[in-house]
């Protein structure tokens, strides 16, 4: 009870003193008693140093300067001005070496005055733990293929306190990286070696990727944090000068292979000569100096005998049902002689030369028809001999294949020489036959038997002066039913001696002229 | 045989101690949510300290207890449910004080309350365990500490400043408590 009342007196007598003498020492006009809570502190840890700020609630009040002052509750301290905040123009102060502890309340006393007037004197409570603000440190980021450097931007030096105190310790910095939703976080321990720049790699990142990172401070005792603003790069694709180069490797080895490809298929189609002809043609190809008819000459004309052909107009018998005649063969056989050397049965050759060596009739009981005027169908000899003289110089060819020409020659039953120029001479009859030889007959015709399948005549064209070629069998009857008067083939002719028998009557079977 | 259940109660022994031993990642969790609305509840409730700076007192929490790396786990738990166990006997006699917003001081008694009852869960495992430190002179001192502060209010006659004094001071233990509780480590 008397310690209570001396308390009171005590606290009467500091107020008066206060009031009334205290301007005169020099302390503040304003007390503490007097202040109030029209200012708004704030702690922000900026750089590992705390810096507190205050803001007016009456923003029109702005005071020219003002001086801070703090004091702390769990000891009975007084207040204090903190050192290099006293008559400032910011309303903000370092209080690094003021305040120290991060449990303890602190009460900031700010006054603010404008010249000797006190516009403001406002007084709070502060609690790091609770209020304190950790500000990120400031970064940059730096992004790679697979990797991002995050590069911190730390003071060069932290403040020097007693071991123990300083409101940055015990703090940690959380870096976090995110990339399409998903989130990593690293977190660094600071202490005293955490200064100056100071580089964090992000490793084990996915390249051609977008990543975004933040930072922030971090403790377990203190609760509000301030997150940085994010800062994204896109990593570099994977492997991109290796693309490049392979790109180009890859391009380089296409040109080499289409350059070779397009002059291998250029070199084929020349070898081939599709293209790049050669302008020079071999020399037997060189019609330069050629005549325009290059077409060879014929070869000269085998020299043909003309010989003028007798036709032999054989009229055909009719038979009349009568079995009494038998003479007809003999008849037939029987050669009848013409006038004039004309023979029924053998092809009258008039010999241009004299001198023929051989002559031979052209018999046989075979009838030759004659192929030099072919008509639509075999007509019966007719009973008027045609003549035509077949005169030939003495040349026959059976199968000549040379050109008609009027030299003298030798006759050959196959004979596909030039005939010889030999005159009056003719060929032996390559199939002789009994009465094969040449007769000679008043004017100087010659008859002899003829193979007319081997006979080659050749009718001369109409410049000849000679007369024509004209194949002319004698005429005579011939049994409609005797199939030996027939025109028969060449393979009855040759060789039958019945031929030959009947050879000088006229033309026998298998005689045929060409 | 024999080797077959010496296996089984290796297997049973191991499973026992993982069940019974103490997860200490998740009391320091709780812990520190715990914590942190305590003290948000205690800075809610100190109004206009600048009006009580001669009230002000220096009551001596012990040292230990401001510097927590030096403890054990055990001995952390310890002094924990020691401090908390007094601040939830301070903050009961102050029912009586007018003036205070009641429903701050009942969500901070529960507050108070869960962390008691995690730690009780722990201190019986580690007593369990034998480790129960039973000679902490750290606990004792802050038997002595926190008489010191009835005393205090006793003799300010519960005044609103000491109140306000008394409050400034546990919400500084809250603050200590935090430094323990990050000496539970595994």
């Amino acid at each position: 009870m008397l310690w209570a009342r001396r308390a009171v007196a005590i606290r009467l007598a500091s107020l008066y003193l206060m009031v009334h003498v205290g301007p005169s020492l020099g302390a503040p006009q304003a007390s503490l008693a007097s202040s109030d809570e029209s200012c708004i502190f704030s702690l922000t840890l900026r750089n590992f140093r705390p810096i507190l700020s205050w803001e007016l609630k009456n923003r029109s009040i702005v005071p020219a300067h003002y001086t801070l002052r703090h004091t702390i509750m769990s000891k009975g301290a007084d207040l204090e001005l903190v050192p290099g905040c006293a008559n400032i123009t910011r309303p903000s102060c370092d209080v690094t070496h003021a305040w120290r502890s991060l449990v303890e309340m602190y009460l900031p006393w700010v006054i603010g005055s404008r010249g000797s007037t006190t516009l403001v004197n406002c007084v709070g409570k502060v609690s790091p733990v609770l209020e304190m603000i950790l500000e990120p440190p400031e970064f940059e980021i730096v992004g790679f293929v697979d990797h991002i450097n995050v590069i911190l931007k730390f003071p060069p030096s932290l403040p020097k306190l007693p071991p123990g105190e300083g409101l940055w310790l015990r703090l940690s910095l959380a870096i976090e990286e995110e990339s399409e939703g998903i989130v990593r976080q690293h977190l660094l321990k600071i202490d005293e070696r955490t200064t100056g720049n100071f580089t964090y790699v992000i490793d084990k990142l996915i390249p051609n990727m977008n990543y975004c990172v933040s930072v922030y401070l971090k403790s377990e005792n203190l609760s509000k944090l301030l997150r940085s603003p994010w800062k994204c790069a896109r990593l570099l694709p994977r492997a991109e000068s290796v693309s490049s180069e392979s790109a180009s490797i890859g391009a380089l080895m296409s040109l080499f292979v289409m350059a070779a490809v397009v002059g291998g298929a250029l070199t084929v189609l020349k070898r081939i000569g599709y293209i790049c002809l050669r302008s020079k043609f071999p020399k037997v190809l060189n019609f330069d100096g050629v005549a325009i008819w290059a077409f060879p000459k014929l070869p000269p004309l085998e020299a043909v005998a003309v010989a003028e052909v007798i036709h032999i107009h054989r009229k055909r018998k009719v038979w009349d049902y009568s079995y009494d005649d038998e003479s007809d063969g003999d008849e037939e056989a029987a050669p009848r002689a013409s006038g004039g050397g004309y023979t029924l049965h053998g092809l009258a050759v008039r010999a241009l030369c004299p001198e023929s060596p051989s002559s031979a009739t052209l018999g046989g009981s075979e009838e030759a028809e004659s192929l030099m005027a072919p008509g639509p169908e075999p007509e019966p000899w007719p009973a008027e001999r045609t003549s035509g003289a077949y005169e030939g110089k003495g040349a026959w060819g059976a199968q000549c294949t040379s050109g008609a020409s009027e030299e003298e020659g030798t006759w050959g039953a196959q004979h596909t020489s030039e005939a010889s120029e030999e005159e009056g001479t003719w060929p032996a009859d390559p199939f002789p036959r009994e009465d094969s030889g040449p007769t000679k007959s008043p004017g100087d015709r010659i008859f002899f038997n003829v193979d007319l399948n081997s006979v080659l005549v050749r009718v001369p064209d109409g410049d000849d002066s000679e007369a024509p070629a004209v194949v002319c069998l004698p005429e005579e009857t011939v049994d409609s039913d005797d199939p030996e008067d027939s025109a028969s083939g060449p393979e009855d002719a040759p060789s039958d001696e019945n031929d030959t028998a009947r050879s000088d009557v006229g033309i026998g079977n298998g005689y045929m002229m060409r | 045989m024999t080797n077959r259940c010496t296996l089984q109660l290796t297997v049973l022994l191991c499973l026992t101690g993982a069940a019974l031993s103490v997860n200490y990642g998740k009391l320091r969790f709780k812990l520190r949510s715990s914590n942190s609305a305590c003290q948000t509840l205690l800075w809610q409730l100190i109004t206009s300290p600048q009006h009580c700076l001669d009230d002000r007192m220096d009551f001596q929490i012990p040292r230990q207890v401001e510097q927590p790396q030096q403890f054990q786990k055990e001995e952390a738990m310890v002094v924990m449910y020691e401090m908390l166990q007094q601040i939830h006997t301070i903050f009961r006699r102050s029912f009586s004080n007018a003036g205070w917003n009641e429903t701050i001081v009942e969500k901070l008694l529960e507050e108070l309350d869960d962390q008691m009852d995690c730690l009780e869960t722990a201190l019986e495992e580690i007593k369990q365990e034998g480790k129960f430190p039973w000679e902490n002179r750290t606990a004792l001192r802050l038997k002595t500490y926190y008489l010191g502060i009835l005393q205090y209010l006793k003799a300010k006659f519960y005044g609103r400043c000491a109140w306000t004094v008394v409050q400034v001071e546990i919400f500084r233990n809250v603050s200590f408590l935090n430094g323990l509780i990050g000496a539970l480590q595994d």
